[in-house]
């Protein structure tokens, strides 16, 4: 009896600490803090963001954030809604929401962006960290048009 | 180990009972129950709004709630995000992101709201209720102009 509620509670405090985890990672995008948002993913992890590339292991994830993200964006604000997330031992899966209010520096261009991750989780001795990400975009559009004028804003425009 | 359990059945409990207070919290001012808002708050608790003010107490509170906030808004929504509850026995903090759609009265004017709330929470006679309130507003913007535009309305 008691091994299946240690199991029981086990499960619930990994949904907590996942649930922690993705909003830890888009609090630390947000305010800029990379080493924060490098610390939620695995060594080998691998990420595809959409148009903003595909990326493999921590080094290449670190590059993006520091490098490229930094130069092309002066604001994000990523918000997750409706998360479903499934354990299984020390593996996990979700699913989530995302809305997005972004700034692009090049032309000071407000932009709203919808999509959905799909995430890969593993337990590791710290904690729980990413496996792998992977986002569908609905809309990357101008503030001043919105989705039905224009869904995707074109990809030399991003930044 | 029964201890044990019981110790994190409880927290989890206080995490899903704060998330529940704080949903409820912005539903309610969508309502305009002010009563059930002011519920959300301990009698000793302290707010910083930002741009709409600081108040010490749950009279003060009040105050703003149904003096302040009606004429000034027609229509609100607030919907929370991506909490980050810490509990620590009868003391909790919470962090969230919060999105506001909303009608000011002035004007009629549409505006987007984005906040990033740093609440303390403490539990009393099994109650938990708000501390503090902390709100940051990333932008609070006329819907026709954006944050580039125009970040701050007020």
């Amino acid at each position: 009896m008691d091994r299946s509620l240690e199991d029981r509670i086990g499960m619930l405090e990994d949904i907590e600490e996942i649930k922690k985890l993705k909003a830890g990672y888009l609090y630390s995008i947000d305010d800029r803090d990379w080493d924060n948002v490098l610390g939620c993913f695995a060594e080998d992890a691998r990420v595809d963001y959409g148009p903003w590339g595909r990326y493999e292991g921590k080094k290449e994830i670190e590059k993006f954030f520091k490098e490229t993200i930094p130069p092309l964006y002066s604001l994000h604000h990523h918000v997750t809604h409706d998360p479903f997330i499934e354990v299984d031992g020390k593996k996990a899966k979700g699913r989530w929401n995302l809305e997005e209010a972004a700034t692009i520096i090049k032309g000071n261009k407000a932009i709203w962006i919808s999509g959905r991750y799909d995430d890969e989780y593993v337990k590791e001795k710290t904690g729980w960290k990413y496996k792998s990400i992977s986002v569908t975009f609905f809309y990357v559009t101008p503030y001043e048009e919105g989705w039905a004028k224009k869904r995707m804003i074109e990809a030399e425009d991003l930044g | 180990m029964e201890k044990d359990l019981e110790r994190r059945i409880t927290i989890l409990e206080d995490i899903e009972e704060i998330k529940k207070l704080k949903s409820r919290y912005g539903y309610n001012i969508d309502e305009r129950d002010w009563d059930s808002v002011l519920d959300f708050y301990a009698e000793d608790a302290t707010v910083d709004f930002g741009v709409f003010g600081k108040y010490e107490g749950k009279e003060a509170i009040e105050k703003f709630f149904k003096e302040a906030f009606p004429p000034a808004t027609t229509f609100s929504m607030h919907m929370s995000q991506d909490p980050i509850i810490e509990v620590k026995g009868n003391r909790a903090k919470g962090k969230w992101y919060l999105h506001e759609s909303a009608t000011f009265t002035e004007g009629n004017q549409a505006v987007w709201g984005a906040v990033k709330y740093e609440d303390e929470f403490v539990k009393r006679k099994g109650k938990w209720r708000c501390k503090s309130c902390l709100v940051n507003f990333l932008y609070l913007t006329p819907y026709e102009e954006g944050w580039v535009k125009k970040k701050m309305i007020v």
